[in-house]
């Protein structure tokens, strides 16, 4: 019996995995925005138990080894417990079927506020609402609107591999809310055609560069008119990185460095050094011919 | 004297490195010209064949540049031909270096030249490191012929943006001339293309390490991840990943990631908002209006309105889609991140078709103030009425001074700007004049936005509250006259915590500051009996110019053109100071090179004045250096001395301090600047020939020199014009820097109308060269040597040794490498050498065209090769030994114009008579043929029918020498040298031994060390 006792509440360690997609969020609570947050309630609101507090920790180790999200086939990930094998998660929000879809991207389309949002990382605030009048919720609010599965044998869903999915992609949804609407089987061009703001294009795609070829005259060949110097007079950014900490981290990031401080460091290096360049440059210039000695 | 070129071409973007000499692509020659710039970072590369497409005859290529050999005679039918190379690939370092030597000018070595390629690729590189060094760029994964590499994109900023594309219009044809082995026609790279390539190479270069990474045999990343950024900073940027599948859709993701900037990047439009004021009169009083608009990335001016891009039908729309289709995506993209930013955009986005929205003015003003200092960070263009941009520099509450002065006229004694003068305050608002009542009214109405006599104006509220108590605390006060002078040049003043805006003054003070600001005329004076020379018209105007300044204790720098005469000037009013009862002395620092002709020119224009030279390893200490100060009126020494004895300098009172060549100072850093600034005198003038006023940088440490503090301090000008004049253009910035420093500079172009007429059609000068140490002890050891041998003989064996002789002792002063034949460096051993660098760099400056006549084919072939090395560009040299049909063909070459070739040597011989080179209007004679008759017929060369410039001659003489005596000698015999001297230097030969001596010995102050 003490046998079965130690094992109940001393559970098997999960296999370490390498590689394994790390939540770059490693203390405290899921979910910075408040779609992220909402995306969670669905799944926090009725469970509050060890099995939560054990998929965080499997998030952030890195236990999550593929995630997968598409408008066809919802979420399909693989997550590394304590068995050899991982397990294979499901996770599926019910899609809007095709009279949905339209009455969605009417919907959408009713003011341009909608999809300038979206497409710039923002939840429309009220859009949930709308679309929940209309009768074709975003998030999920009935209990069969989300349908997960996993294939370890705890009995219990959603069990701690399905959780730590859940609070991966939450985080997901925090840089790109779109991802909610691929859940419901609308992908982003899709949208941007339907709504009309994305035209199709005569000529295919980017007009090609046009050959141009060499003066043959030796004149023209070897004529150079000199540009001023382009100017060298601004100065060092005063935030690092700035253009990756606006993009924010990469999604699903698998490495056990955290990626916006990795790139501060070799931004920082870089735009030390190239400074440096441009004195070194800049200095050279000014070398003058010093006087003669007296 | 051929030399080698240097040229870069494209290979998928890597910079290939070849050279042009006597052949292409010449392995042997590429390897030298490497050791002769001392490029050493390529020594270990290896080579590699390629080949290149050339303009050519068919048998050979036709030479980049006259510098690197001569097109052939025979005119065949020109076209592209392939010609094999061997070839360096360039890395980041030898990149980086090469671009270091290009800095200094396109000769890096000598006989080697830096094609336009290299010149060009320069710019590539800076931007490439501005890129990085503002991190404008972002990581990226792109997949290669072989496999899937990390790199680096640029993200330009709008200015870069522009850059880039001026700059790939400018890539040099031999950039894009490298074909692939084996093709039938020439490359036909686009340039836009050829570019990009270019710099993602560049920037991925720099980013990486030269050097292979050190790979750990067996070592695996952990993730994917990993290994990307491992090979975004190493090299080989190879992502060390055998999961094809997931390099896959990694590369999906990092689009994804980065596309809210990529669709900003990629679009050839930026989002703008822009600010529109409410009608004047109407309903609408109270609405402003911000509009969405977007403009051209490359054309600026081309500006579409959001709400006809809407409409697809629209010109506007069709316009937009010929250029992206992603037109409605990034509007909206824009205006969803804008959204986040400004609640006023989200208001807009609820309703159809988006293009701006209304605002109050309350909300104006915010906007002004807040939103579009957010937008325009978030990387928006905000465009703001031109009132507000105004009056953020000017148009504010300021306190303005109106002086009560005595309406005396200037003539009036004792006036002097240190005297007080009283006067009242009132406020100002730009150039409305506001009284104590107005102030209070507004300070009621507490808007920040009002429209003061039907202009909307910004009201700074505390600046309101400050000038209120201002003026209630201050109705009157007093300011000297200097301050009130400066205050109306544009200089601001803070007085407990508002600005002094504006002076008003009346009498003398307004007197001066018209005369100063060229309002009015000053005093117009003639020079003094006593002053030796004549002063042309506009010399008299310069001169009456200074004393007028001087009088007021200003300093003055005359920057007339070289060849003006700003020597005689100066020396004018040296000379009536001294009769209007000056008796201390004038202390003159000029470069050493000249200071024996401002030696000579004092002598010539002011006999009665002492002239001390303090200079050499003998000059004086302080007790003889007091002395000898107090008995004279101009002590001349050097900018190397005037850091040097400071000390010394320092502890006598002088009258004036004059600068020449005072761009010397310009750094105020350096020593010399340094010591210049701390020498105290009644009165500053600086000289020279260079535009200071063009180089905003420049500019404080002559002014602090001139008039201490009118530019307030270093930190105050950097903040206040430099930064402000060079990194934003800021107009406003340099007219107030112009009105401030104008009054203060003179300078007169040859060119100008009223000058041209006051000049001579041809000006002699005489340049007076010093020795070098190393030419004075030459120019000793030949005089001993022959001294004792003409002595002790007689006859034809004299006359031939006292040829010899003055052969020799010109050839040292020429140069000693001509001496001693012996094809040693030529730079900074000859006296002369340095005068004629400076004279040619000035020269070239000012793109005139110079003839240089020597008697010497040796001296020709050396100055030749000096110049062609010193300037890269191609000299002439024409001498007995050139055919009449190459002879006609530079006589044409030089005579066209914009050609590259400025500098024409020939022999006196054979260049002295019959040819017409109008093209040029300086004539150098590097050394003398004693024959006025003889120089001034290869003067004529330049100086006749078609010449439409004035003509200036340059003599070369070297002081202390026998060259000096020889002119003095001609110069007082004038009326007789044409008998004398008729038959050449024949007469020197019948000196007596005594005479001979007495003409060939060296005095004290030849040597300029």
């Amino acid at each position: 019996m003490a046998y079965e006792w130690f094992m109940r509440y001393i559970p098997a360690a999960p296999k370490a995995v390498t590689g394994g997609i790390k939540a770059q969020n490693k203390r405290g609570a899921f979910g910075k925005t408040w779609w992220g947050k909402q995306w969670l309630t669905s799944l926090e609101k009725f469970h509050s138990n060890t099995r939560l507090t054990r998929g965080k920790t499997y998030a952030r180790s890195g236990q999550v080894t593929d995630l997968v999200i598409s408008a066809d086939n919802g979420v399909s990930a693989k997550v590394q417990g304590s068995r050899a094998n991982p397990y294979k998660v499901s996770i599926i929000l019910t899609p809007w079927s095709k009279s949905e879809k339209k009455l969605v991207a009417e919907k959408l389309a009713s003011k341009p506020i909608y999809i300038a949002q979206l497409i710039s990382g923002q939840m429309p605030e009220n859009l949930d609402r709308t679309l929940k009048t209309a009768g074709a919720p975003l998030f999920p609010y009935k209990f069969n609107d989300l349908r997960s599965k996993c294939s370890c044998p705890d009995y219990s869903n959603p069990c701690k591999h399905i959780a730590a999915v859940f609070y991966l992609m939450a985080e997901a949804f925090d840089s790109d809310p779109f991802l909610l609407l691929t859940l419901r089987g609308i992908e982003r061009d899709q949208l941007l055609k339907q709504t009309g703001y994305q035209h199709p294009v005569e000529g295919g795609e980017e007009s090609a560069v046009l050959p141009e070829p060499l003066p043959t005259e030796h004149g023209d060949f070897w004529e150079y008119t000199t540009l001023p110097e382009p100017s060298m007079l601004f100065s060092s950014p005063r935030v690092e990185a700035t253009m990756i900490k606006r993009l924010g981290s990469i999604q699903y990031w698998r490495s056990s460095k955290n990626l916006v401080k990795t790139m501060e460091i070799i931004y920082a290096r870089n735009s030390l050094s190239a400074e440096t360049m441009i004195n070194r440059l800049t200095t050279e210039q000014d070398k003058e011919v010093s006087s003669s000695p007296e | 004297m051929t030399m080698i070129a240097l040229h870069i071409s494209l290979r998928e973007g890597v910079p290939i490195l070849w050279s042009e000499g006597k052949k292409i692509g010449m392995l042997k020659e590429l390897r030298l010209a490497m050791a002769g710039i001392g490029m050493f970072s390529l020594r270990g590369n290896t080579t590699k064949e390629y080949s290149v497409w050339l303009p050519s005859n068919g048998e050979t290529a036709i030479p980049s540049s006259p510098l690197v050999g001569h097109k052939s005679d025979t005119i065949e039918k020109e076209n592209l031909y392939q010609f094999p190379i061997t070839a360096l690939r360039l890395n980041a370092n030898s990149l980086f270096e090469l671009t270091l030597l290009s800095e200094k000018g396109n000769v890096p070595g000598s006989g080697i030249i830096f094609g336009s390629s290299v010149i060009w690729m320069r710019q590539v590189v800076k931007i490439a490191l501005n890129l990085i060094r503002s991190q404008s760029i972002l990581p990226s994964i792109i997949r290669t012929a072989s496999c899937w590499e990390a790199t680096w994109l640029p993200v330009p900023d709008s200015t870069t943006f522009l850059a880039i594309e001026k700059l790939a219009e400018t890539i040099p044809a031999v950039c894009r001339t490298l074909g692939k082995t084996v093709t039938q026609a020439p490359p036909e790279l686009p340039k836009q293309l050829a570019l990009k390539q270019l710099l993602a190479f560049t920037l991925n270069a720099f980013l990486r390490p030269a050097e292979k990474s050190e790979v750990i045999k067996g070592f695996t990343f952990e993730s994917i991840h990993d290994a990307w950024i491992y090979a975004l900073s190493n090299n080989p940027p190879k992502i060390a990943w055998d999961r094809e599948p997931e390099i896959e859709e990694f590369a999906r993701q990092l689009s994804a990631w980065r596309r809210p900037l990529d669709i900003h990047n990629r679009s050839p439009f930026k989002f703008c908002f822009q600010l529109t004021e409410p009608p004047l009169k109407g309903a609408k009083q109270e609405r402003w209006h911000v509009a969405y608009l977007l403009q051209s990335k490359t054309d600026p001016s081309l500006i579409l309105e959001a709400k006809d891009l809407w409409k697809p039908e629209s010109t506007a729309s069709q316009h937009a889609k010929s250029l992206t289709r992603e037109c409605s995506e990034f509007m909206l993209t824009a205006l969803g991140e804008a959204s986040g930013l400004y609640p006023a955009v989200t208001k807009s986005l609820k309703r159809k078709n988006p293009s701006g929205f209304d605002l109050d003015t309350v909300g104006a003003y915010r906007f002004l103030l807040e939103y579009a200092e957010l937008l325009r960070n978030a990387g928006f263009v905000v465009m703001l009425p031109s009132w507000w941009i105004g009056q953020r520099g000017v148009n504010r509450i300021g306190i303005k001074t109106k002086a009560k002065l005595p309406a005396m006229k200037s003539s009036g004694s004792g006036l002097t700007l240190d005297s007080m003068i009283s006067c009242d305050y009132a406020a100002a608002l730009g150039n409305e004049e506001l009284d104590l009542e107005e102030l209070k009214t507004l300070a009621k109405l507490k808007a920040p936005l009002v429209r003061v006599r039907g202009e909307w104006t910004q009201i700074d509220s505390k600046e309101l509250s400050n000038a209120l108590r201002f003026l209630e605390t201050h109705p009157t006060g007093e300011l000297s006259a200097r301050e009130m002078l400066s205050t109306a040049l544009g200089a601001q003043k803070k007085e407990e915590n508002i600005l002094i805006r504006s002076v008003e003054f009346d009498g003398w003070l307004q007197e001066l500051l018209e005369k100063l600001s060229g309002q009015a005329q000053f005093e117009l004076l003639t020079a003094s009996e006593h002053f030796t020379g004549t002063l042309r018209p506009y010399q008299e105007r310069g001169f009456s110019w200074l004393s007028f300044l001087r009088k007021w204790g200003l300093g003055a720098c005359l920057a007339d053109d070289m060849g003006l005469g700003k020597t005689i000037q100066t020396l004018a009013l040296v000379q009536r100071e001294r009769e209007m009862g000056e008796k201390r002395a004038v202390l003159l620092i000029c470069p050493t090179s000249v200071i024996n002709n401002w030696r000579k020119e004092a002598q010539k224009f002011t006999t009665e004045l002492s002239i001390l030279v303090h200079h050499g390893i003998d000059r004086m200490k302080i007790t003889d250096f007091r002395k000898a100060t107090n008995t004279s009126a101009i002590v001349i020494s050097s900018y190397g001395l005037l850091q040097r004895d400071i000390a010394l300098f320092s502890k006598i009172s002088w009258s004036g301090i004059i600068l020449d060549e005072a761009q010397n100072i310009k750094n105020p850093e350096t020593k010399q600047s340094k010591a210049a600034r701390a020498l105290h005198a009644d009165y500053r003038i600086a000289l020279t020939g260079t535009p200071v006023e063009n180089h905003v940088g420049d500019l404080w440490a002559v002014m602090d020199f001139l008039n201490p503090g009118l530019l307030g301090t270093q930190h105050y000008f950097k903040q206040n014009f430099y930064t402000p004049i060079q990194w934003y253009g800021d107009t406003e910035a340099s007219t107030r820097l112009k009105s401030l420093t104008g009054p203060f500079i003179l300078r007169r172009m040859k060119t100008d109308k009223s000058i041209i007429s006051d000049l001579p059609d041809k000006i002699e000068m005489k340049e007076y060269c010093t020795l070098t140490k190393e030419q004075a002890s030459l120019y000793k050891a030949v005089v001993d040597d022959f001294q004792g041998k003409i002595e002790s003989a007689e006859g034809i064996d004299r006359r031939g040794l006292v040829f010899a002789l003055l052969l020799k002792l010109k050839q040292v002063c020429n140069h000693p490498a001509q001496l001693l034949g012996d094809n040693s460096p030529i730079n900074k051993r000859s006296g002369k050498i340095e005068r004629l660098t400076e004279l040619l760099t000035e020269i070239r400056e000012a793109e005139e065209k110079t003839l240089i006549f020597t008697q010497f084919t040796q001296m020709g072939n050396m100055l030749q090769g000096y110049i062609q090395d010193l300037f890269g560009e191609e000299v002439l040299f024409l001498h007995g030994g050139i055919s009449k049909k190459k002879r006609d063909a530079m006589v044409e070459t030089f005579q066209q114009t914009g050609n590259s070739s400025s500098i024409f040597i020939l022999s006196l011989k054979a260049g002295g008579t019959g040819l017409n080179l109008t093209g040029a209007n300086h004539v150098m004679h590097y050394d003398r043929w004693w024959n006025p008759a003889v120089e001034n017929q290869a003067t004529d060369r330049a100086f006749r029918i078609g010449q439409n410039k004035n003509v200036e001659v340059h003599k070369f003489i070297t002081s202390g020498t026998l060259e000096e005596r020889i002119d003095e000698m001609i110069e007082k015999k004038t009326t007789v040298a044409g008998q004398v001297l008729g038959a050449g230097e024949q007469w020197l030969t019948e000196l007596s031994n005594n005479d001979l001596r007495k003409l060939i010995m060296l005095s004290q102050d030849a040597t300029g060390e």
